[in-house]
């Protein structure tokens, strides 16, 4: 039996997922969703959760289809070999750009909130080593630590969110249904991109034991986070209510300040929150860098993908000191998610899909002829 | 050779690394408020500024610090309880260190502290913030330390708010006898589960959120004593300025309308109305009830032109007192029914006295029908909440008590 196999199974894959969906998200998305609806926000969670699930059971067809294949020699087949090599550096560089904003307000947090006087820059290298470390040995150990991250900050998260609704008013989630068709279209897009890290399947796709079970992954993993954020939701606005979270620039973090433990032998809660948080943080973190990797050794074709993980992290490093202020930080994501997540997302997997189709269609041609 | 090198680079490594903290302090070299007090900056009248403020002794040395000027950046006077540690092991007789420091903005002055005080001031472990009546009259002011408190990250959203009739120092001056560490001992006081509903609750957070919304909320009050401080009555704010104050009887009226209210006790007069032919030869007993506010319940009647609003407040009792070898049977259930009738007419006539003054008095919705409307009824709030502040003053408000006796105590 070896030991380090590269292969993982469907839970397993599905943990990573999870736990790479819930990121940087989860600090502004009830402020974000209540200065846009208001109180109903939960209808467009759903409703996002729904068109995202559509997109990751897209994702599962593809890995599906091609079993055992990466997603260079995916693009190459449907798509030929140059375009695979233009798709997957932007599909590379979208990833190295989510990684590094992705970073960069992990830290500013991490520095408002614990470590004030710490250099931004030691904060960063702290994390990006254990990310180089982990991920130089592939996909299975991340497997295996998800393994552990994941029931761990599920018992951590359910506790502490049972300790915030102690002084929940629950009117506070009144009224419904009041948003505008519009409005509620118009917070789409937030829901969309507090979901987004499902996408690194199909770089994982090819280390699946299961392929054909590979649409189901994403969908459940979407569930999942979806459950988790409609908590959230809810246990945020029946503490603060919209007026005020509207204040605040991390509601999800700012509620654990209104928490007290019974006793007080712990007088801030969040130092417990922001620990579990970084391990989130840190599992999407090294997913998306593993997929970075992953993808320049199949564009290059190296043996080993684990010469690309130090490489490749200044690049990680630089887009993170890119922006000035944490006012810029969110400007600055905003415009790169724009520009690059649909393509991405969506733009890639439909035209791989089409491509697919135009072959099969010639294929059928040939033989008829 | 090789294992040797990389173990001993390993141990510098380590070495090095870890001892690299920035954020590191030492629990002892810092001053942890425990109160704050804000008042607004004036100066002592009639008295010299400035450098001609120093007393000086015989010989024209300076024995004390210039008396602050009066500039555009004194503009504050904060005081800063900070409990002594050793009076805590027992080592010393002083129980508080008070500091006192005029300027522009909470953030400057605590740093300038520093100045005269040989550790940092730390405000993450404050427990009561207490506002001037000075302060509370300037919204400007007002809104800025909110703010700061707001924003700062170490400061919890529990800490407790009172405003200080006249300054806050003087209220941190006292040292309790119960318990010295002034800022503890005000936090105890809001903490009391017993604590009679005479004041509000205080909750900064909560405070917050009322100000973040329509800029309308009341916050305690407390008041020195010589050797005790008491929290008791209340602040009434409409767009983040003091509009008055609210008694003690008020304000358990607000906090029964804003149906927060604790536990509470009321006095009935039994027999008062009656003909003195029953009366037994007293003329009244005088009954305590001990009550529990168990609900409050806002209805809006549509059917009429002008906004019409029920309260409904469901609360429930324990006879307390009532008179040694009466010849009533307390139980009697008509007795009963007739003592829960006295409660809730005392009661609602109270609660109905106190909305008068807030609609014309004070002309500010503080029990939360804005809220209700917002909630519960959004298409009527949509068209009245621009005028919301004029339109308050002039809507129908009933109240509604139901009040159930379950208790007798012991005798009968």
């Amino acid at each position: 039996m070896l030991l380090n196999n590269d292969r993982i199974s469907i839970p397993q894959m599905t943990n990573i997922l999870i736990l790479t969906l819930i990121g940087i998200g989860i600090l502004t998305l009830p402020r974000e969703l209540a200065e846009v609806v208001k109180t109903d926000g939960w209808i467009v969670l759903i409703a996002g959760a729904l068109i995202t699930m559509g997109i990751a059971f897209l994702h599962g067809y593809i890995v599906k289809s091609f079993p055992g294949k990466s997603y260079f020699e995916i693009i190459a087949l449907t798509l030929t070999k140059p375009v695979a090599y233009l798709l997957t550096t932007f599909f590379a560089i979208y990833l190295i750009g989510s990684n590094g904003f992705l970073l960069r307000i992990f830290a500013e947090v991490v520095k408002t909130i614990l470590l004030r006087r710490t250099p931004l820059e030691a904060i960063i290298i702290i994390m990006l080593v254990p990310i180089g470390y982990l991920v130089r040995k592939g996909i299975e150990p991340m497997g295996r630590l998800t393994n552990i991250v994941f029931p761990t900050s599920v018992i951590f998260v359910i506790l502490l969110f049972g300790l915030t609704l102690g002084e929940a008013d629950f009117s506070k989630l009144k009224p419904v249904f009041q948003a505008s068709p519009q409005q509620l279209f118009g917070a789409l897009d937030i829901v969309l991109f507090s979901f987004l890290g499902y996408e690194t399947l199909l770089v994982f796709g090819s280390f699946l034991k299961e392929p054909q079970k590979a649409t189901r992954v994403g969908p459940i993993a979407v569930f999942a986070v979806l459950i988790f954020y409609l908590l959230l939701n809810i246990a945020t606005l029946v503490n603060f209510d919209i007026y005020q979270m509207q204040h605040l620039i991390w509601p999800t973090l700012s509620i654990f300040k209104t928490i007290e433990f019974p006793g007080a032998f712990v007088e801030n809660v969040e130092i417990v929150v922001m620990a579990v948080w970084v391990f989130t943080i840190f599992m999407t973190l090294a997913p998306f860098h593993l997929a970075t990797t992953m993808l320049i050794e199949d564009m290059i074709i190296a043996k080993e993908h684990s010469y690309l993980v130090l490489p490749t992290l200044p690049f990680v490093y630089a887009v993170t000191l890119y922006s000035s202020s944490i006012a810029d930080v969110y400007y600055d994501l905003g415009v790169f998610t724009d520009y690059t997540a649909y393509i991405a997302i969506i733009g890639m997997p439909v035209a791989i899909l089409i491509g697919r189709a135009i072959r099969k269609l010639l294929k059928k041609d040939k033989e008829n002829m | 050779m090789n294992k040797k090198i990389a173990l001993l680079l390993t141990i510098i490594i380590t070495i090095s690394t870890l001892t690299a903290c920035w954020d590191a302090i030492e629990i002892d070299e810092r001053a942890y408020v425990m109160s704050l007090g804000v008042d607004k900056y004036e100066p002592p009248s009639g008295e010299p500024t400035g450098e001609a403020g120093a007393r000086e002794d015989e010989e024209g040395n300076n024995i004390t610090a210039d008396v602050p000027e009066e500039t555009s950046r004194n503009r504050f006077s904060f005081t800063y309880v900070v409990p002594n540690v050793e009076f805590l092991v027992g080592e010393s007789d002083i129980p508080n260190t008070l500091y006192n420091s005029v300027g522009e903005n909470l953030y400057s002055v605590s740093r300038i502290l520093t100045t005269r005080l040989n550790k940092q001031v730390f405000l993450g472990h404050m427990k009561v913030l207490v506002i001037g009546e000075s302060v509370a009259r300037d919204p400007q002011l007002l809104r800025e330390i909110l703010d700061a408190v707001e924003r700062d990250q170490f400061i919890s959203r529990k800490i407790n708010i009172a405003i200080a009739p006249g300054s806050a120092k003087s209220i941190l001056e006292v040292e309790p006898l119960i318990n010295p560490l002034t800022g503890q001992f005000m936090a105890e006081l809001f903490k009391n589960k017993d604590r009679s509903p005479r004041s509000g609750g205080g909750m900064m957070g909560e405070i917050l959120e009322d100000f973040h919304r329509w800029g309308n909320t009341v916050i305690p009050r407390v008041i020195p004593g010589v050797a005790d401080i008491k929290v008791a009555g209340s602040a009434v704010f409409k767009n983040y300025q003091i509009q008055g104050w609210l008694g003690e009887a008020e304000t358990r009226a607000v906090e029964i309308l804003r149906g927060t209210a604790r536990p509470g006790g009321l006095s009935v007069r039994y027999g008062e109305d009656q003909q003195p032919q029953e009366r037994h030869g007293h003329d009244y007993h005088i009954v305590p009830v001990d009550l529990i506010y168990l609900s409050r319940k806002f209805y809006l009647n549509e059917s009429e032109d002008n906004i019409s609003i029920t309260i409904e407040i469901k609360t429930e009792g324990e006879i307390e007192q009532f008179y040694l070898d009466t010849k009533h049977d307390l139980l009697e259930p008509d007795m009963i029914r007739e003592i829960e009738d006295k409660i809730c007419t005392e009661l609602r006539d109270q609660l109905e006295e106190t909305i008068e003054k807030l609609q014309k008095e004070f002309e500010v919705d503080v029990i939360g029908i804005d809220y209700y409307l917002s909630r519960f009824h959004p298409k009527l709030w949509e068209e009245v909440k621009e005028e919301w502040g004029e339109i308050f003053p002039t809507i129908d408000i009933a109240v509604e008590v139901d009040t159930k006796i379950r208790r007798i105590g012991l005798t009968r």
